[in-house]
């Protein structure tokens, strides 16, 4: 891979987030203008006065440790050799909706494809303590605008990992993580993270290393919801960070769609706040696929027995014990697993847990 | 003067013959004991001179030299006593009779009464094994003996009766051999019939005793997976004599037998799981003792509450899982126990254990969910082919008075699928279920129609099974074709085996 070419400005970004230089003063240090600093401004002279602008402590800390202009040149060959690209307030690349956030990131480091970039992006995200057959729901909406948008969620597991999972097929996955992409968690998703880094694309506004607080772990939603041209709520409880999403994005002035919940479901009580205020509703992935006209010639119609259409029949007020159908259907015990498991298999049922399946 | 008596040694699960040789010698009094005995073999010193004092005979006030050969072998437990008083008896002359043939064991009280010994099953059948044919044992030990086909055995009470039964002037009369009854006929402690609903719990149990399948069962605390699982030896087929001779050998040794003579049910183990990777698989560092998965042998390992367990102790397991044996290497040398047993675990599915409940929430975080499921590893699960939910027991179900199905007859459906798999692989050596089949008898006896095939690779697809879950798919797939009478494999078998692997399709 060749390695990127960086401005002064957007070298002097990377070289703060390096240093670890706090916003404020880069702030002050930067004309709020992107790109206003002349080419040859990035240099030994350059970082001295930096050095200058810092308190006293930090200074002196950054002095003894002697990093200059080399030590930087190192970094950048580092990054580039780790595949990560680094997207500054400064590149033509830099999503235009950060700007609109409470502390745009300087840089967001991005490792895999950052093409994806340059699509219309979809937001999906849900709550951690997403129900299982929410999760597929999740997935399968992901799979549907996959073909127009790049899929844009949290790391987080539940919703917003099934959403990525989903989107994941057709590779347009971005993943806006919370750490470093290389300290990135949590471990449930290791297998995830592989899988996007080679197809997808990880977004982080932290350097590849570094291990964020666990307070700043919901910042990241900002960044979601300003790579997100809509976004879809799939899940949020009633002080879900998914509703934070979804406020930036509504202020941002962009569609929010939310999928609604039968009253007393906890995972849902945010989702139906949501639509109470200013979400559009959603339940199917084709309500979506008709709004951005997807095509969705593709999806097969898959024939279903007269005892198959009777176990969907008896699903739909909601979940079921295998006994229970079992015995609804007038079948022995052994008979019902080979029923529900091609169901399954069908994509028409879901296991809940505890033996009880439920409506896809 | 100089004697020779017999006895025998325990070394694992065999007897290694000992010669006791006892001479005396004028000089001052002493007592020398060699050949590499333990603490408990020293002390029959005093044991036999107050045995002998209680008895009405002498113990020679001169230089008593004992020796157990062959000397470089270690010898340990009290089971030397009465050869070693027999041979003072001899060597003193104060005992007429002949004694060449006979092997002597017992524990000696102070009194003279002989007290039993652990392991008398597998050391005579090793002393048959050597050549002896008469033995002479604690009364205690007799109903165990009584199994020895083709032996005179001689039950005694007291080293007196011993010496009158040598010297002729009261003979005892052969043990009167014993006749195998399983204990099977009977009605279980744990019957089927006393667990109410779970009919998908109960489904599996049958699926994986009829193959010989390991089992995990997954379910919220109070679900009954401890009943289900104490059901599984009173489904398994009966114990046949040479099996109860197996499992009496292993759990005479580790003196478990409690006065019984043979153990005539399937074993039960429910170590705790504190238990360490020893007591698992056996060890010691004076004898070697068979463990828990040995103990098992023949019936049901069950561990209860299964990622609770050290890591060290499960991965422990995966190797006898295979091979059906153990083998223990000490110092003293390598001991091999036969650890045939049906593997039973359960877990809770999350730290809560309400995950999946209908009316209790879960309170688990998602990363919480994983860390707990992934500390079993891979190749521990890979061993385990049925998986199944247990959900918790509603009231109504509690208080129905709907008949549920006794052991008996879920018995007498997995004997048949026994015995469809018994004649199946006759030829196959090593090979006695589904389960332990290889590549090999898989490509023989597990062909897949395309239908069948085309919905297995549909399953990976849609599922997203990992690729090692196959052969397993398939060989459960097999026994529930046997249960449901040894035919082909038809696509609702493959459904039905595909449903039991529910954890194995999460990431």
């Amino acid at each position: 891979m060749a390695e990127p070419v960086y401005t002064a400005a957007e070298r002097a970004a990377i070289a703060f987030d390096a240093l670890g230089v706090s916003p404020s003063v880069r702030e002050k240090l930067f004309p709020s203008a992107a790109g206003a600093l002349p080419p040859d401004t990035f240099g030994e002279s350059f970082l001295r006065s930096v050095r200058a602008l810092l308190p006293r402590e930090q200074s002196e800390k950054w002095e003894e440790s002697q990093r200059g202009v080399e030590w930087f040149e190192n970094l950048l060959r580092e990054y580039a050799a780790r595949g990560v690209t680094c997207v500054t307030r400064y590149s033509p690349a830099y999503p235009a909706g950060c700007f609109s956030l409470p502390e745009p990131p300087f840089v967001l480091y991005c490792e895999g494809n950052a093409s994806l970039l340059s699509l219309p992006r979809f937001g999906i995200t849900g709550s951690r303590r997403t129900l299982p057959q929410i999760e597929k729901l999740a997935a399968e909406y992901a799979r549907c605008v996959s073909r127009k948008f790049a899929v844009v969620s949290s790391s987080a597991a539940g919703g917003d990992s099934a959403a990525l999972r989903g989107a994941l097929e057709s590779g347009r996955a971005i993943c806006v993580l919370a750490e470093g992409s290389q300290v990135a968690g949590p471990a449930c998703n290791a297998d995830l993270f592989a899988r996007i880094r080679k197809d997808g694309l990880l977004i982080s506004e932290y350097p590849p290393s570094f291990h964020a607080p666990v307070y700043r772990f919901s910042a990241r939603n900002r960044i979601v919801a300003a790579l997100s041209d809509v976004l879809l709520v799939v899940s949020a409880g009633s002080k879900s960070g998914t509703l934070i999403t979804a406020d930036l994005v509504h202020k941002l002035d962009r569609t929010v769609y939310a999928v609604p919940y039968t009253p007393g479901v906890g995972s849902g009580e945010g989702c139906n706040a949501l639509l109470k205020d200013y979400a559009k509703c959603t339940d199917k992935s084709v309500d979506i696929a008709a709004a951005f006209g997807i095509n969705l010639t593709e999806t097969e119609c898959v024939p279903l027995s007269e005892r198959e259409q009777k176990v969907l029949f008896l699903l739909r007020d909601g979940p079921m014990h295998s006994a229970a159908l079992a015995e609804q259907l007038g079948l022995k015990p052994q008979e019902i697993p080979a029923v529900l498991t091609l169901l399954e298999m069908k994509g028409k049922i879901v296991p809940v847990g505890g033996n009880r399946y439920s409506l896809l | 003067m100089l004697s020779k008596i017999k006895s025998i040694s325990l070394n694992g699960l065999d007897g290694v013959p000992v010669e006791v040789e006892t001479d005396i010698n004028s000089g001052l009094p002493s007592y020398e004991l060699v050949g590499l005995p333990d603490a408990a073999v020293k002390e029959s010193r005093e044991r036999v001179r107050s045995a002998l004092k209680n008895s009405g005979k002498k113990f020679p006030a001169q230089k008593i030299t004992v020796n157990l050969a062959p000397a470089d072998l270690k010898k340990e437990g009290s089971c030397f006593d009465l050869a070693i008083a027999v041979g003072i008896l001899k060597a003193t002359s104060q005992l007429t009779g002949e004694t060449d043939g006979i092997l002597f064991l017992g524990e000696l009280a102070l009194d003279g009464a002989l007290r039993p010994v652990t392991g008398i099953l597998p050391l005579l059948i090793s002393a048959k094994s050597h050549g002896f044919d008469t033995f002479v044992i604690p009364a205690g030990n007799a109903r165990e003996a009584a199994y020895i086909a083709g032996a005179k055995t001689y039950a005694a009470q007291s080293l007196t009766q011993v010496i009158d039964h040598l010297s002729g002037a009261a003979p005892l009369a052969p043990l009167e051999a014993a006749v195998y009854r399983s204990a099977a006929d009977g009605e279980e402690k744990f019957d089927l019939a006393f667990v109410k609903g779970q009919p998908v719990a109960k489904r599996a149990l049958e699926v994986a005793v009829a193959g010989g399948h390991n089992l995990l069962l997954v379910g919220p605390p109070g679900a009954g997976k401890t009943m289900l699982a104490r059901c599984i030896p009173g489904i398994m087929p009966a114990l046949t004599f040479e099996e109860a001779l197996e499992v009496t050998k292993i759990h005479s040794v580790a003196g478990l037998l409690d006065g019984e003579g043979i153990v005539t049910r399937r074993p039960f183990r429910t170590p705790h799981h504190t238990a360490t990777a020893v007591s698992l698989c056996g060890g010691g560092s004076r004898a070697v003792r068979p463990g828990e998965i040995s103990l098992a042998h023949g019936g049901v390992l069950f561990l209860d509450e299964f990622p609770e367990y050290r890591r060290s102790a499960l991965e422990a397991l995966r190797q006898p899982l295979e091979d059906g044996q153990i083998t223990v290497t000490r110092s003293s040398g390598a001991y091999t126990f036969p650890a045939n047993f049906m593997l039973c675990a359960s877990m809770n599915p999350c730290p809560c254990g309400n995950y999946g409940s209908a009316d209790r929430p879960c309170t688990c975080t998602a990363s919480a969910i994983h860390k707990y499921r992934s500390r079993l590893s891979g190749p521990l699960l890979d061993r385990i082919d049925l998986q199944v939910e247990v959900d918790a027991v509603g009231y109504d179900d509690l208080v129905s008075d709907r008949k549920e199905e006794s052991s008996a007859a879920v018995r007498a459906r997995v004997e048949a699928a026994r015995d469809i798999q018994r004649r199946r692989f006759a030829g196959c050596a090593g090979v006695r279920t589904n389960a332990d089949m290889g590549e090999r008898e898989m490509s023989r006896f597990c062909i897949l129609s395309p239908e069948c095939e085309n919905l297995l690779r549909l399953s990976f697809e849609r599922l997203k099974l990992s690729a090692r879950a196959r052969s397993r798919i398939v060989k459960v797939a097999r026994t529930v074709a046997d249960l449901a009478g040894g035919g082909g494999i038809l696509p609702e078998h493959i459904l039905e085996a595909v449903s039991y692997r529910s954890y194995d399709n999460r990431g």
